[in-house]
């Protein structure tokens, strides 16, 4: 191309700066937010992906109410040996004073390798009684001193009673500023502090954090595929540890008990058998004396019977000897005796006689001899007897004595059973662990920034296009503009014979450097600052690190492309619209656009109502349609965006003040560890009768219901009486719905939605032992958290065959006792496993929701801008078009005031139905946004108050007037000389 | 008797930058109430200016200007906006039609704003578009658009009608026709005219001709007998 030619385009881009930076600007102005809208998302996820990355957050947090041993920490890791860490964690709640306010403070112990901490001020703690501290909640002049555990448990497993503050660090556990619950004084912690593990006395962990490597990208599904599969066993894992430790536990006390009543028993049977050993042998040995005694009595008695048969023998004998020398005498006496032969015979006899009597005599001596022998032995006999007897006696009494001893020890055996007996039964009140393996959507901070960063997604993907097409309007009635101002130098450099690429291409390389360096400029501002504006706005509630700048280079080719097509489309257009004329009709100025009835002139009765500029001014509006279009779907747009931002803010703020000051209106929720029966409950909680005025109580557990399209996860709720009233309401917006009866079920809305059931439609429940029964939808309730299915016990006893099981219990508190307190005192009660306090969860989920203010304050920035820039355009675009007539009616003699409403009522006017448009517009728009913010469990109704409607109607108004007040200005300088002047 | 419109010694400078232009200088002039006055000269002699003055559209450096015993030059800008509204008539080289109103609304426009406005359909049919009211300005010829023009001014019953080169866009015939309206006017309803040409042979029309020359009154001729517009030609 010639230079000439060349230099016309760059001369012309000098000459008309402003044009050309106003279209600059705009497409700057437009890519810049869609870009940086869109890249807020992506950045902020990348910036928590590298942070989670880079800090190692856990993906699985195993909890056992007994505590993990360090054996099982490594069995874990050694049967996982893809983690790339398995790491026993301790944690603890103190409470910590500072400035004579008390905080509750939770410590964690430094677990190297996951959740890593992110130091921000001082250095790491090096000994066991130093700490470093919540950077959101310690000050850095705070490093050095020392923070005191005050009111310090017995059974604290902290170490010391202080830990030196060393450092402040942020940990990729606590994302945002939520630092969540607590069973210590008001319930909720204020900061967290990690002490090394060597800072702390203790046997068990409090849980085990398990970290895999390479998950893939944070909020991924990838990520999702990779860890899930360990859930469940890492489930089973950790049931088994904790069910081994709890029989390590019992039976360990056991042993002790039966080992202590065993020993006691062994001791006793010794002894027992001692005693009736000691007390055999004397028998025996008594026996055995016995038995010599009566040996020896019966030779005894033999011998005296011999003894008394010889003597009688020889008492005989000596009878015989003495009748025979009787005889003899009597013989001697005799005749016969003279007899020698008789003689000597008788002598004879009486010399034997004599002899027998020697023998007898010598046979008594004999006897004698034996008869004193024989007493000695009965002598000795009857000393045995006494001693046998004596001895009998002490044996006797010694067998009494161990017997009774015996008793006694008997009696200690006694003790021990009974003993055994009530270890047993503490033993038995030991809870059976409660196992929980809880993957990053149950850590607060991650699931709120996850939802957080959805919403700036969910609205990323809706208002930059506003602004596009904003920018792509303005763009293309400033090239037409342009372009029709330039028809008498087209038509000259027509004749001058310059073919039509020429010309075209002056215009589109003016349009297209304009568009594309604006995009340029637009993209790279927009992609650096939007983001951080968001993130410091998020970084009330998260900033754990700088934001990760995303250049999405997607999003650049498709800015640019769009801006190109806007502007060197509108150009080429106009300029083939201009070319259709020959150069004779261009060099000539173009005819004024012609005035003409409008329709409404048509309908009198309205037609004549209208005063006579207002007349002017609704037939100006017709005139220009282009502008007209463009004008109401700017203000259009402009309310729409307000509608929409009040209206998100409408929708999410409130959700969790409906969800609990409406629904569910009970005060806690209360979990037993063990099923529980009605009248159990009405016992138990007389107990804490002073603080809790109502119990309801119910089977929750997981179902999942499957409709003829979809199937989803729900929680089941099945109460034990069927009037909730003063726990929780079921209603829609007809009012109460009342309670399902037998055969019949009820759930919430957006469920309903989901499975794209109306009532009156059947369901399939089943529920986690894989049971399943149909049941009808009679009704449906307005809820925003959480799913629910609601049945009656006897539904479902009929429909899963057993009765279930009651673990949890609503909970009211009485009007004048403070629920924290009773919810303190409820968890320190060893049958409850867990309370939840539904103010806390109401106030957790507001506070979450409050950073929506921020994004609605954006939405009303981005509003007004895109108000003020179209207005301005526009009517800027109008006063120059129109500026000889504006010029004449001056010299006409119209004041200011009237001039510019002779201007202005158009604005207004067209305001108006940029408005009525801007609210229909806005109510779609608002219920795009709303289901592109998709966060799990929550479902929010889409409402938008009065205030809103008000509010968004006079903003826009507001911006109208900051334009015409910007606009007065200028129509103010117009010189009335531009009347006089020719036409160009 | 006094004179209706008069400028004292007036002077106008133009100020860019470093550069001063003076485009009038110590004019002074009178003109009578009920005269029709030429004021005549070559482009760049300081007519648009003695005008752009006189009609309340611009500030002078020095001198002053009375119209009806009123000192017009010493009037604020919201007096001089009155000044336009209620005394003065205008009509323009290029009609300066709104064109999205019709003959009708484009007289009414003027009227609307005026103390005293004269009808405005008579004003039509007093310029001789009785037929042409509901015509917008595309509609009309050139001659039939100053006709409006006229009408607009008129319509305001002004002290005194500013006619700026009234025949500049149009064709000989209806040039005259446009003067002849003009001259009417004046003669009929004793309205003081001042019209602004660069072609001397419309001066036999004035009562009175103003020549200007290099910013300056070269020469001031009264006309006691004023041909009328039929007979002159050029």
């Amino acid at each position: 191309m010639c230079s000439a030619f060349s230099k016309t385009t760059l001369r012309e881009i000098k000459n008309s700066l402003g044009r050309y930076l106003a279209i600059l600007a705009i497409v700057a102005l437009g890519v810049g937010f869609f870009s940086g809208l869109k890249v807020s998302q992506i950045a902020m996820v990348k910036t928590g992906d590298q942070y989670t990355g880079e800090y190692n957050l856990f993906d699985y947090r195993l909890i056992s109410t007994l505590g993990f041993s360090k054996e099982d920490v490594q069995k874990i890791a050694s049967e996982f040996p893809e983690a790339q860490i398995v790491a026993g964690g301790l944690s603890e709640d103190f409470i910590y004073i500072r400035d004579s306010v008390e905080y509750v403070i939770k410590a964690h112990s430094v677990t190297p390798g996951v959740n890593d901490l992110k130091l921000c001020a001082g250095r790491l703690p090096a000994a066991d009684n130093e700490c470093v501290g919540d950077s959101r909640f310690f000050r850095e002049e705070q490093i050095g001193s020392v923070i005191s555990v005050e009111e310090k448990p017995e059974d604290s497993q902290l170490k010391y009673d202080g830990y030196t503050l060393t450092g402040l660090v942020n940990s990729p556990y606590y994302l945002n500023f939520e630092r969540g619950t607590t069973s210590l004084k008001n319930g909720s912690l204020s900061a967290f502090v990690y002490i090394p593990e060597d800072g702390w006395d203790f046997e068990y962990y409090t849980e085990i954090l398990f970290k895999l490597a390479d998950t893939g990208y944070l909020f991924s599904e990838e990520y999702d595929d990779a860890v899930a599969p360990y859930e469940n066993r890492l489930t089973d894992r950790a049931e088994a540890l904790a069910a081994a430790r709890y029989d390590d536990i019992v039976n360990h006390s056991l042993d002790d008990v039966n080992e202590k009543y065993n020993t006691s028993l062994s001791e006793y049977n010794d002894q027992v058998q001692k005693a009736e050993r000691e007390i055999s042998r004397a028998h025996e040995e008594l026996d055995k004396a016995k038995a010599e005694l009566d040996k020896a009595k019966t030779e005894l008695d033999k011998s005296l019977t011999e003894l008394v048969g010889q003597e009688a023998a020889l008492n005989g004998k000596l009878q015989e000897i003495k009748e025979g020398f009787a005889q003899i005498d009597d013989a001697k006496q005799s005749p016969y005796y003279l007899d020698p032969v008789f003689a000597a015979q008788i002598d004879a006899r009486e010399s034997e006689l004599k002899a027998a009597q020697e023998q007898v005599q010598k046979g008594f001596s004999v006897w004698q001899a034996k008869k004193a022998e024989w007493e000695t032995g009965q002598a000795e006999y009857e000393a045995g007897l006494a001693q046998y007897e004596s001895e009998k006696r002490t044996v006797q009494q010694k067998a009494a004595k161990a017997r009774a001893e015996l008793e006694e020890a008997k009696k200690e055996l006694d003790d021990a059973a009974a003993e055994i007996a009530e270890a047993k039964a503490e033993l038995s009140k030991i809870n059976k662990p409660v196992c929980y393996v809880l993957g990053r959507d149950s850590n607060i901070g991650y699931t709120c920034f996850r939802s957080d960063s959805q919403i700036v997604d969910g609205i990323a993907n809706v208002f930059p296009v506003f602004f596009f097409l904003v920018a792509a309007l303005v763009c293309m009635t400033t090239m037409t503009r342009m372009v029709d101002d330039h028809r008498t130098q087209i038509g000259v450099l027509k004749s001058l014979g310059y073919g039509k690429a020429a010309i075209i291409g002056k215009y589109t390389a003016y349009s297209g450097s304009a568009a594309a360096v604006g995009c340029m400029a637009g993209f790279l501002v927009g992609s650096m600052t939007i983001p951080r504006i968001i993130w410091i706005v998020y970084g009330i509630m998260y900033g754990f690190a700088p934001l990760v700048t995303v250049f999405d280079p997607a999003l650049a080719v498709i800015s640019l492309a769009v801006s190109l097509l806007c502007s060197v489309g509108s150009t080429l257009a106009d300029c083939f619209k201009v070319f259709s004329d020959v150069p004779a009709q261009l060099i000539r100025p173009a005819a004024p656009k012609a005035g003409k009835r409008i329709f409404l002139e048509r309908i009198h009765f309205i037609w004549k109502r209208l005063k006579f500029l207002h007349k002017v001014s609704v037939r100006n509006i017709l005139r220009y349609k282009k502008r007209f279009v463009m004008m109401v779907l700017g203000i259009g747009g402009c309310t729409a965006l307000l509608l929409t931002g009040f209206g998100i803010r409408d929708s999410i703020r409130n959700i969790a003040v409906y969800q609990f000051d409406e629904i569910e209106v009970f005060d806690s929720l209360v979990s037993f560890t063990n099923p529980v029966d009605v009248q159990t409950v009405d016992t138990f909680f007389e107990e804490y009768a002073d603080n809790i005025s109502d119990v309801l109580l119910l089977h929750e557990s997981s179902v999942t219901v499957t409709a003829e399209k979809a199937s989803k996860s729900v929680k089941l709720r099945v109460p034990a009486q069927t009037n909730l009233s003063g726990f929780v309401n079921l209603h829609d917006r007809d009012g109460d719905i009342g309670f399902p009866k037998t055969g019949c079920a009820v759930i919430n809305r957006s469920l309903a939605e989901l499975l794209e059931i109306s009532a009156g439609d059947t369901v399939t429940v089943v529920d986690g032992s894989e049971r399943r029964t149909e049941v009808t939808v009679s009704g449906i309730f307005d809820n925003y958290v959480y799913n629910y299915m609601y049945l009656s016990a006897d539904t479902y006893e009929q429909g899963f065959g057993e009765s279930p099981q009651y673990k949890t219990a609503f909970v009211k508190c009485s009007q004048d006792s403070d629920v924290h307190q009773a919810t303190a005192q409820l968890s320190e009660d060893g049958r409850i496993a867990s309370v939840s306090v539904n103010r806390d969860m109401r106030d957790r989920v507001s506070n979450m929701l409050s950073s929506l203010d921020y994004i609605v304050l954006m939405v009303i920035v981005c509003a007004g801008a895109l108000a003020v820039i179209v207005l301005y355009n526009l009517t800027n675009i109008n006063i120059t078009e129109r500026i000889r007539e504006i010029a004449t009616i001056k010299v006409l003699g119209f004041r200011p005031f009237e001039t510019a409403s002779y201007v202005y009522r158009e604005n207004l006017i067209l305001t108006l139905f940029g408005v009525l448009l801007g609210l229909l517009l806005g109510n779609g728009l608002l219920a795009y946004v709303m289901s592109q913010i998709k966060i799990d469990m929550v479902s929010f109704d889409t409402r938008i108050s009065l205030f809103s409607y008000l509010f968004s109607i006079m903003l826009t108004f507001v911006f109208t007037a900051l334009v015409s007040i910007l606009l007065y200005f200028k129509l103010k300088k117009i010189n009335m000389a531009e009347s006089l002047k020719s036409i160009e | 008797m006094k004179p209706f419109v008069e400028f004292k010694e007036v002077s106008k400078i133009y100020r860019s930058g470093e550069v001063e232009i003076t485009a009038l200088h110590d004019a002074s002039f009178t003109v009578n109430k009920g005269e029709i006055c030429v004021i005549v000269g070559p482009s760049g002699a300081g007519k648009t200016t003695l005008l752009n003055i006189l009609g309340g559209m611009d500030s002078l450096t020095a001198g002053q200007v009375f119209l009806d015993g009123e000192e017009i030059s010493g009037y604020s800008e919201k007096r001089l906006t009155d000044y336009r509204r209620f005394d003065i008539g205008f009509v323009f080289q290029f009609y300066n039609l709104v064109q999205n109103l019709t003959a009708l609304e484009n007289v009414e426009l003027a009227a609307q704003i005026c103390r005293d406005p004269l009808d405005a359909r008579q004003m039509l049919e007093l310029v001789g578009l009785s037929e042409r009211t509901d015509n917008f300005p595309s509609q009309l010829s050139g001659g039939e658009q100053q006709r409006v023009a006229i009408a607009r001014a008129i319509a305001k019953n002004p002290k005194l009608l500013l006619c700026d080169e009234p025949t500049g866009a149009l064709d000989y015939n209806t040039g005259k026709a446009i003067l002849s309206l003009l001259q009417e006017m004046g003669r009929k309803r004793g309205m003081t005219v001042i019209i602004i040409t660069h072609n001397q042979a419309i001066t036999a029309m004035a009562d009175r001709v103003i020549k200007v020359k290099n910013g300056t009154i070269a020469a001031i001729t009264e006309n006691p007998s004023p041909t009328p517009v039929e007979q002159i030609e050029w």
